[in-house]
């Protein structure tokens, strides 16, 4: 019944723009919350979302950013489906990290159908990164150096075991004959966490995306991307970075960069909301922001983007199963 | 007794073995056990010290759960450890694990103790310690703020290095200050017992004929009385030296006297032309031969009986020697005129000895007893039994002897009318039996000897 309102809202939002601009926005500032630590996914993610819509000029205030650090989102899901699930001008970013977890069961006694999923904003791939003056040049380098001693290479990545970035690595592992169960898996708040924890030498690599790394190289942080988890070298600038196909890990991770609400938002605001995003996310600005931010363009809204999360939910079940994780 | 045939140093040595096995293995047990603990406790509170500085770090002031971590204190750890540093932050709640996920589940912790323990992670050996902390403020509008878990652990091999380290130091300073020990023991034995080499050696040069005691006075206290016990030895010996040699001295007088007097009597019986004359002559030399004769008999009698042990010889009939002794002087005492009374008991004792010592001390004493009575007395022989043993008593009317010589019973050459012989010969026998000899001045007149002897069992 939601999803045919929501259809049709959808479509007099493509066919009637000036009765989109007729709506209201939600009461107060609008906040979009990274849950997690800054300078990962998610804060790329509200940061994009922040300059997409302050460019647009459509709220009365600059787009105000938070973080709520805490199980990669399982605190700030608590939140959005407890006590801030009303609030019609909080959005969360999200990734397909967040189905794994909430596939798994990390984010406690909840599932995908609690939130109201709002857009993907982007898409972007997953990526393995080292410091700049690791001894490995290439994916087949580390991946020999871990065969000889798994122990002493530690992977950071945002999330626990089962969770996405572990499952990354592990499938990596297995698919270069490594036993997943001997590397030393060090979870963190995000990518951003991971990061720091590289420089400061305490990982060896980071189990990040394409573009919080590309991000942050940009800022000058001293990084090497030894290899991105595409199906093929991404276009632009980001060509110069092999696939892990190439090197020898036939094996693909796309990214979801998105943003959810909570779970009693009002019809109004997540149409309103969902129709502001859908019509900004065609524009020439939005596509000139994804580069910056080193993202490829995937804009989902509506019932397509609940068929991708159920799809996403079965194929997290399917590889933890594959994996041994309860 | 292979015992008696170590040497002290070799007791001594014996003996410290397991002294020394005891205090050395003591000694580095107690190293390993105190250095263990005190290396604990310092490693453990470089890890408190990580706990806190995460607890420190830990905000929930976004309403997330946010951790800084001290990397730079992560850092210096691992470098002072040579190790890895592990650490995870963990939510009571399960939502939140962050850092080293698959550190083996921490054991149940009061909220603020930290607890340290070791574990095991990615095949090594880890110290751990722990910390349970409630958060400021509750997450998720929660009614109360969740718990959370801290645990650092770092590679032991680093402690484990350090102790082996220690052990190493105190093993090899427990044996040089082991052997270093013993080898001064053993250089203060030999101090110990250099004046029982000096004693040795005062020993060896001593001349034959050195009888004199030895100066004890430097030696040690342990070795004086044996010195003592031995120079009491000496001065015995020295007394029996003496009083042989006095013997010979006496005993070659007492032959050579009668010897010359025979002598002078054979050349005056030779020059004589007088066939009077020289019976006469001869008739006076038999007494020096009968009295030269007794004397050589009675020294070879003492002779034998000084060579003799108490305690050997056959059972003897005290009761029938002096009976037979008796009736051999009966003669002699016919001529004197004297009452020979013999009083035996019912029952015979029995000794165990030497007959012919026996007959010789109890005619010996008869003889003395006829020679000294005076003529018309009585002499009583008499053998009673009394607890100690059997007792001979022998008794005339004579004038008694001196104090002096009472005093001096049985020494030899000391006489009072005789060769000075007869008592020493009795006394002799008397010892050589385990007997005594005694005489005393009887209060109606003459003297009484006494043999006691010790009756057969």
């Amino acid at each position: 019944m939601r999803n045919l309102w929501l259809g049709l809202v959808l479509l007099l939002a493509a066919v009637l723009p000036g009765m989109v601009h007729a709506q209201t926005a939600p009461d107060g500032s609008a906040t979009c919350i990274a849950p997690a630590q800054p300078d990962g996914g998610f804060d790329l993610t509200c940061r994009m979302l922040a300059q997409v819509l302050d460019g647009a000029g459509i709220l009365p205030q600059p787009l105000q950013r938070g973080y709520m650090p805490g199980g990669v989102g399982a605190v700030a899901f608590n939140a959005m489906t407890g006590t801030r699930a009303a609030e019609g001008n909080t959005l969360v970013a999200f990734s397909e990290g967040t189905i794994y977890n909430l596939a798994k069961g990390s984010f406690g006694d909840h599932h995908a159908g609690e939130v109201r999923w709002l857009a993907q904003l982007a898409q972007d791939y997953g990526a393995i990164v080292v410091r700049d003056d690791a001894a490995w040049a290439d994916l087949p380098a580390l991946l020999a150096a871990m065969r000889k001693e798994p122990q002493r290479i530690a992977i950071g990545g945002g999330g626990t075991i089962g969770g996405q970035d572990w499952m990354r690595g592990a499938m990596t592992a297995e698919l270069a004959g490594i036993d997943h169960r001997k590397l030393r898996f060090v979870a963190f708040e995000g990518a951003g966490s991971c990061t720091q924890a590289l420089l400061e030498g305490f990982v060896q690599a980071c189990m990040n995306d394409m573009g919080d790394a590309r991000t942050g190289m940009d800022a000058g942080k001293p990084l090497r991307i030894l290899a991105v988890f595409a199906p093929r070298r991404l276009p632009g600038d980001l060509s110069d970075v092999p696939t892990a196909r190439e090197q020898g890990v036939p094996l693909d991770w796309p990214v979801m960069r998105g943003v959810y609400m909570g779970a009693h938002v009002s019809d109004q605001d997540f149409a309103w909301w969902q129709a502001h995003l859908a019509r900004l996310m065609a524009s020439a600005d939005y596509a000139r922001i994804l580069e910056r931010y080193h993202l490829q363009a995937k804009p989902v809204t509506g019932p397509a983007l609940e068929a991708e999360i159920a799809t996403l939910t079965q194929t997290a079940r399917a590889r933890l199963a594959q994996l041994g994780v309860p | 007794m292979t015992r008696a045939r170590l040497s002290l140093r070799a007791t001594v040595a014996l003996w410290m073995v397991p002294t020394i096995l005891f205090s050395f293995g003591s000694s580095w047990w107690l190293t390993q056990v105190n250095v263990r603990e005190l290396a604990n406790s310092a490693y453990d509170r470089t890890l408190d010290g990580a706990l806190r500085a995460i607890e420190d770090n830990i905000s929930t002031k976004s309403g997330g759960l946010g951790v800084e971590l001290p990397y730079a204190l992560f850092a210096s750890l691992q470098a002072t450890s040579a190790g890895t540093v592990y650490f995870r932050v963990s939510s009571q709640d399960g939502l939140v694990q962050i850092g080293d996920v698959a550190l083996p589940p921490a054991p149940k912790l009061a909220t603020g103790v930290p607890l340290f323990y070791n574990a095991e992670y990615l095949d090594q050996n880890v110290r751990i310690g722990a910390l349970r902390t409630t958060l400021a403020a509750p997450l998720y509008g929660a009614a109360q703020a969740q718990d959370v878990v801290i645990e650092v652990a770092e590679t032991a091999a680093s402690r484990q290095a350090f102790l082996d380290r220690i052990g190493d130091a105190a093993f090899w300073r427990d044996v040089v200050t082991t052997f270093l020990g013993l080898a001064l023991m053993m250089l203060g034995i030999g101090f110990a017992l250099r004046p029982l080499e000096r004693l040795r050696q005062r020993f060896d040069s001593r001349g034959a004929e050195d009888l004199s005691p030895l100066d004890e006075s430097q030696l040690p206290a342990e070795v004086r009385p044996l010195v003592q016990s031995f120079n009491a030895l000496l001065l015995r010996h020295a007394a029996l030296a003496g009083a042989q040699r006095r013997f010979l001295d006496d005993a070659s007088h007492q032959l050579r006297t009668p010897i010359s007097v025979l002598r002078m009597q054979l050349d005056y019986a030779l020059q004589t032309d007088d066939p009077t004359e020289r019976r006469a002559t001869l008739e006076a030399m038999r007494p020096v031969i009968e009295r030269s004769t007794r004397t050589t008999s009675q020294m070879l009698a003492l002779a034998r009986a000084d060579a003799t042990t108490t305690g050997q010889g056959d059972p003897v009939d005290p009761a029938r020697i002096l009976s037979e002794v008796a009736r051999l002087h009966l003669q002699s005492a016919r001529r004197k005129g004297l009452l020979m009374d013999l009083d035996l008991p019912e029952l015979s004792p029995t000794l165990i000895g030497h007959e012919t010592l026996i007959y010789e001390a109890l005619s010996n004493l008869l003889d003395n007893a006829i020679r000294h009575s005076p003529k018309g007395g009585t002499i009583r022989l008499a053998l009673s039994l009394d607890p100690d043993g059997l007792a001979i008593d022998i008794s005339d009317d004579g004038p008694g002897m001196s104090r002096e010589g009472l005093a001096r019973l049985g020494e030899r050459f000391r006489t009072e009318g005789g060769n000075g012989l007869g008592l020493a010969l009795v006394q002799s026998v008397a010892k050589a039996h385990g007997g005594r000899l005694s005489a005393r001045n009887r209060d109606d007149g003459g003297l009484q000897v006494t043999l006691k002897l010790p009756q057969a069992n």
